[in-house]
Formats: C-alpha cells, sequence, structure tokens
C-alpha cells in the first residue's frame, strides 16, 4: 500500500518540478530586479507568454496523441498574412477575412495530419517541410515584406486588443485555449482517445479507435490555434510580418517538455505546459529587467529545457 | 464442408478456407475453424502455429489473403476492429493491449467511453460512470485492484491480464477471444479466470481461447482445434479425446 503511494506521488511530482521552477525563477529575477513582481510587469510576462501559450496548448495535445508539428511557426504567419491581404489589398469585409484565414489553418492542419497518417512518414519530417513549404508561401505573398491592416472593426479589439488601457485581450485568449485544450483532454471522450492513441496506438486500434481520424483531428487542431495567435498578434500590432513565428514550434515543445509533456506520446498535461510557457515569459522579461543580452533569451530556455528533462527523467526512473 | 449453408446456420462462427500470407511466409493454409453459440473452444498448437494470426483476423485487426467468415449466420467483412466489436466480439491480446499512461478505467472504455451532452450540447466524459462500471467489471471477475484510479504501469502482470479480461468480459458480447488468459496468472488468478470462462458460457457467451497449457483447455472447454504450421491438424470433441493423445499430435507435427 505505501510502495503503491508512493508510485502515485511520483506521477504527480513530474508536474509539482515545473512548479518549483516558476517559484525559484521567480525568486531570483525578483531578487535581481524589485520590478520583476510588480502588477504592471507581472501583466506584460503574462502577455508575452500569451501567444506562445495559444500554440503550444495544442502543440501538447498533439505530442500526447504522439506527433509533432514543427510548421506552427508558418502557419502564425501564413493565416493572419491572407487574412490581411484580403482586407487591405482587396477589401474583403473583416469578418469574413479572418474566417478565411482560420479556415486556411484546417486545411493546412489537415494536409499535415493526412501526409503523415496516410504516407506513413514520421510527422516531424511531415511538419519540418510544410514548415519550409507554408514559410515560403508566407514570403511569396507578402513580397518579403510587412503587410498592414488597420481595422476599426470590433473583431480587431476582441483579438488583439485590450481591456481599459491596460489588460490585454491576449491574456484572455490564452487562458480560452488552455481551458478548452485542458476539457479536451480531461473531459472528453475525445480527449481518452488522444492518450490512448499516443499512449499505445496498437492497443487504441485494438480497441476500435480509429486512430488516424483522432491524429488529423488533433493537427487540425493545432494549425488553428497557431493561426489565432497569429491573429491575435495581428490585430494587436497592426501588421503581419513574413517573419513572423519564426522558432516558435521549437518553443512550444521545450515548454510543452519542461511542463512534463512526453517526447514518446501518451503523458502530458496542460497545466504543465502554462506554466513552461509563463517560463518562457519570464525569462523573456527577466533577461529584459536584468539588463542582460536579448539574445541570451533562448539561451537560458535551452538550459531550462534540459534542465527539466533530467529532472524529470530522474523522477520518472525513481518510481520503478 | 459438405453441406455449407448448414455450417454457416448452426455455428456462431464459421470461418471458411482462411489463408493468411505475411510477405511469402503462409501463416495460416486453408483452415476450416467453426464455433457454436455458448460453446468453450480451445486453440492449441505449438508456438508459430498460427493461432494469433487465426484470432487477430477474426477480431478485425486484418482481413484474410483467402476465405469467408461467417458470423451469426451473416457473411462478414470486418475492416477494422471496431466491426468486430460492434458485431459483438471482444478479445483480449497476448500483448494485452493495454495503454500504460491511462488509468485502469479508462483503459477499459478506450474507445466506447461513456459520456453525456451538457446543456444538450458539449460533450463530456462521464468519469463517475467509468470509474464504478470498472470496479463492477473486475468484481465481476474476481480480481480485485486497490484503484480503478491507478495507472496501468504500476500493476503487475496477473493485474493487468486481468484488467484487460475485465474488459474484455464487460460488455456481453456474443463471443469472447482469449488469447494466453492465464500467461501471467497466480495459481488463484488462474483458477479465477477458469470459473470466469464457464460463467461466460453460461450467461450466453460462446469463448475462444487460445492456450499452451492442454491441461486448462481440457479442464472447461466443449471442444479444441490443433493447428500446426498454419494448417488445422485436429478438431476434436473433448470428450472424445484424452490429453495425452492432444500431447502426442502436437509433439508429432
Amino acid at each position: 500500500m505505501a510502495a503503491l503511494k508512493l508510485k502515485k506521488k511520483s506521477f504527480k511530482m513530474r508536474g509539482l518540478g515545473v512548479l518549483v521552477a516558476v517559484i525559484a525563477l521567480a525568486v531570483i529575477f525578483s531578487i535581481a530586479n524589485s520590478n520583476f513582481l510588480s502588477p504592471y510587469n507581472l501583466l506584460i510576462t503574462v502577455r508575452m507568454a500569451s501567444e506562445l501559450g495559444i500554440i503550444a496548448a495544442g502543440v501538447t495535445l498533439l505530442m500526447i496523441a504522439g506527433e509533432f508539428d514543427l510548421s506552427v511557426g508558418s502557419t502564425y504567419a501564413l493565416s493572419p498574412m491572407v487574412t490581411a491581404i484580403l482586407y487591405s489589398n482587396f477589401n474583403v469585409p473583416i469578418i469574413f477575412a479572418v474566417m478565411v484565414g482560420l479556415m486556411l489553418a484546417l486545411v493546412l492542419g489537415f494536409i499535415n495530419g493526412f501526409i503523415t497518417t496516410k504516407a506513413g512518414i514520421p510527422s516531424f519530417i511531415t511538419t519540418l517541410g510544410t514548415m519550409l513549404i507554408y514559410r515560403a508561401v508566407v514570403l511569396v505573398m507578402a513580397g518579403g515584406m510587412p503587410i498592414k491592416i488597420r481595422s476599426q472593426a470590433l473583431i480587431s479589439d476582441v483579438i488583439g486588443g485590450t481591456i481599459g488601457e491596460l489588460f490585454p485581450v491576449a491574456i484572455i485568449w490564452f487562458l480560452f485555449f488552455i481551458g478548452i485544450s485542458y476539457y479536451i483532454l480531461e473531459h472528453t471522450a475525445f480527449g481518452n482517445k488522444i492518450r490512448a492513441t499516443g499512449g499505445n496506438k496498437e492497443a487504441a486500434i485494438a480497441a476500435g479507435i480509429n486512430t488516424t481520424r483522432v491524429k488529423i483531428i488533433t493537427f487540425m487542431f493545432v494549425s488553428f490555434l497557431a493561426a489565432f495567435a497569429g491573429l491575435v498578434q495581428c490585430f494587436r500590432l497592426g501588421s503581419v510580418a513574413p517573419l513572423n513565428g519564426r522558432g516558435f514550434e521549437l518553443q512550444a515543445i521545450a515548454a510543452s517538455v519542461i511542463g512534463g509533456t512526453s517526447l514518446f506520446g501518451g503523458f502530458g498535461t496542460i497545466i504543465g505546459t502554462a506554466l513552461g510557457v509563463l517560463i518562457t515569459g519570464m525569462i523573456k522579461n527577466g533577461i529584459v529587467l536584468l539588463g542582460v543580452s536579448v539574445y541570451w533569451q533562448n539561451g537560458f530556455l535551452g538550459a531550462i529545457l534540459i534542465a527539466a528533462v533530467i529532472i524529470n527523467t530522474f523522477i520518472s526512473k525513481r518510481r520503478r | 464442408m459438405n453441406m455449407p449453408n448448414k455450417a454457416r446456420v448452426d455455428n456462431l462462427v464459421y470461418m471458411e478456407g482462411i489463408s493468411k500470407y505475411f510477405g511469402k511466409i503462409m501463416a495460416l493454409d486453408d483452415v476450416y475453424f467453426s464455433i457454436k453459440p455458448r460453446e468453450i473452444v480451445g486453440l492449441v498448437g505449438d508456438n508459430g502455429a498460427g493461432k494469433s494470426t487465426l484470432i487477430k483476423i477474426l477480431s478485425g485487426l486484418y482481413p484474410p489473403a483467402k476465405g469467408v467468415i461467417y458470423f451469426d449466420g451473416k457473411k462478414i467483412n470486418f475492416s477494422s476492429p471496431k466491426d468486430a466489436i460492434d458485431a459483438g466480439i471482444e478479445t483480449t491480446h497476448q500483448d494485452l493491449a493495454l495503454v500504460d499512461d491511462l488509468e485502469i478505467h479508462r483503459n477499459i472504455f478506450m474507445g466506447r467511453e461513456p459520456k453525456r451532452l451538457l446543456v444538450g450540447f458539449i460533450p463530456y466524459l462521464n468519469k463517475q460512470k467509468m470509474i464504478h462500471e470498472a470496479e463492477k467489471a473486475l468484481e465481476n471477475i474476481g480480481i480485485h485492484v486497490d484503484s480503478v484510479e491507478d495507472i496501468v504501469r504500476n500493476l503487475s502482470g496477473g493485474e493487468k491480464q486481468s484488467v484487460s479480461i475485465g474488459r474484455a468480459t464487460y460488455f456481453k458480447a456474443k463471443l469472447v477471444i482469449m488469447d494466453e488468459p492465464t500467461a501471467a496468472m497466480s495459481l488463484k488468478e488462474t483458477k479465477k479466470i477458469l470459473e470466469l470462462m464457464v460463467r461466460l458460457r453460461e450467461t450466453g457467451s460462446a469463448v475462444i481461447f487460445i492456450s499452451h497449457n492442454i491441461h486448462h483447455v481440457f479442464s472447461i472447454a466443449d471442444r479444441l482445434a490443433i493447428l500446426s504450421h498454419g494448417k488445422k491438424i485436429a478438431d476434436l470433441k473433448i470428450s472424445e479425446t484424452t490429453e495425452e493423445e492432444v500431447s502426442t499430435i502436437i509433439m508429432n507435427n
């Protein structure tokens, strides 16, 4: 009985690790700069994490299903680019332009899922390819220049505005998609199928689950979230730059893994990912407050990533 | 084989001339196999005889290269395990087919999760029902685990097998197929599983089970079929043969 309780505890400890990291970073940064924990700065920290967070929620679900999507950064730029061009250059009403951008994302996700499952090639490869292809399309469409999107319409504020003067709506969208992803994973039959598909695909198939369908739908979900995150930035800044989102795919995976998601599928938590994303926000913000070169941001993230995986692996091994 | 229509109608399952190749290897060669409702049939033979292949075809994992299968009198063409499950066939596999990272109750209801609709349209997984029914499913087979909310990875081999069997026997199937159901089990657990198979027959299911233990087969089965190198070499009523005879047949082939 005691042995069983210890095993159960270790299972949950994987999630605790990232919480400890968040607290540790908060302490370190606030010692270095007392402004770190001010409400205004906390808001900025979370906002810096929000767009990545929306993407990471989807990436986590996909990783639990046993697949990767390296094309999210390109979709993050491509969908809003299409929206911006339709609106600014072709005078398509903004609502339709947004809908087309989001539906395009569903198609891009479908392509990823379809190729991976039907051709039977690793999703790492499929999405490495589509990452390059979708990015090329963005660059060609934009002629290498940012496209402006000047809209006073309500939808612009709903997606990318602020409440009052200071509270970015981006944070609400982050919490919204985290909430939806958590709900799907924990409280729906589909979420159970995702975990089964990623945990043991053969077992899932033998139990009657259509794993191809599960994967394709999840790919479409990730792309949709990536596109939405891109729209959040697009409406926040009023423009879409063709190189937006470069590197997001790796940061999203890093945040998920720091939060405890397994690279091999079958295990992951949305809360863990949210904390992992928070860590990326804290690093970006903290580095600036410390006056350290901005180029160290990703370096710091890389160090934490390695440390996190070593710790998580150590905990898993102790469980046996 | 002389009266195919009678064979189709009398039997729950009638497999006619089944062949299966894996590349150049002939896993099954023109096998005829049948089972009546409420019958327990043992499938025996040495390793590599084709036993697992035969039941994998019946459970919908892959189609036969040649041959026809009739289930409940109708010709069937399973394109996936879901088709077999929907038709009323439940299977446990030798490799257990459980997801280690998932809890017991989620494993049992994998693929047919009980759900509700909140405010008419929001899908909602009925976890309370899953937990409760999972506990019932395991109680029914007389196996006890500390908590159905524990993940499968933490269970012993025998407990994992019980979960797998609990799943297969919970859903009131017409046919329950078990591949080496007692392989990792203690003597006590084995006795419970053999009793379970008898109870399944009493409550209306037919049972096919693969076993290396001829003694177990003789203790509960009505018939047994012996496979060797992909062919069926004997199909005998238990009452008309002995354990020695069966062992001899297997050894000599």
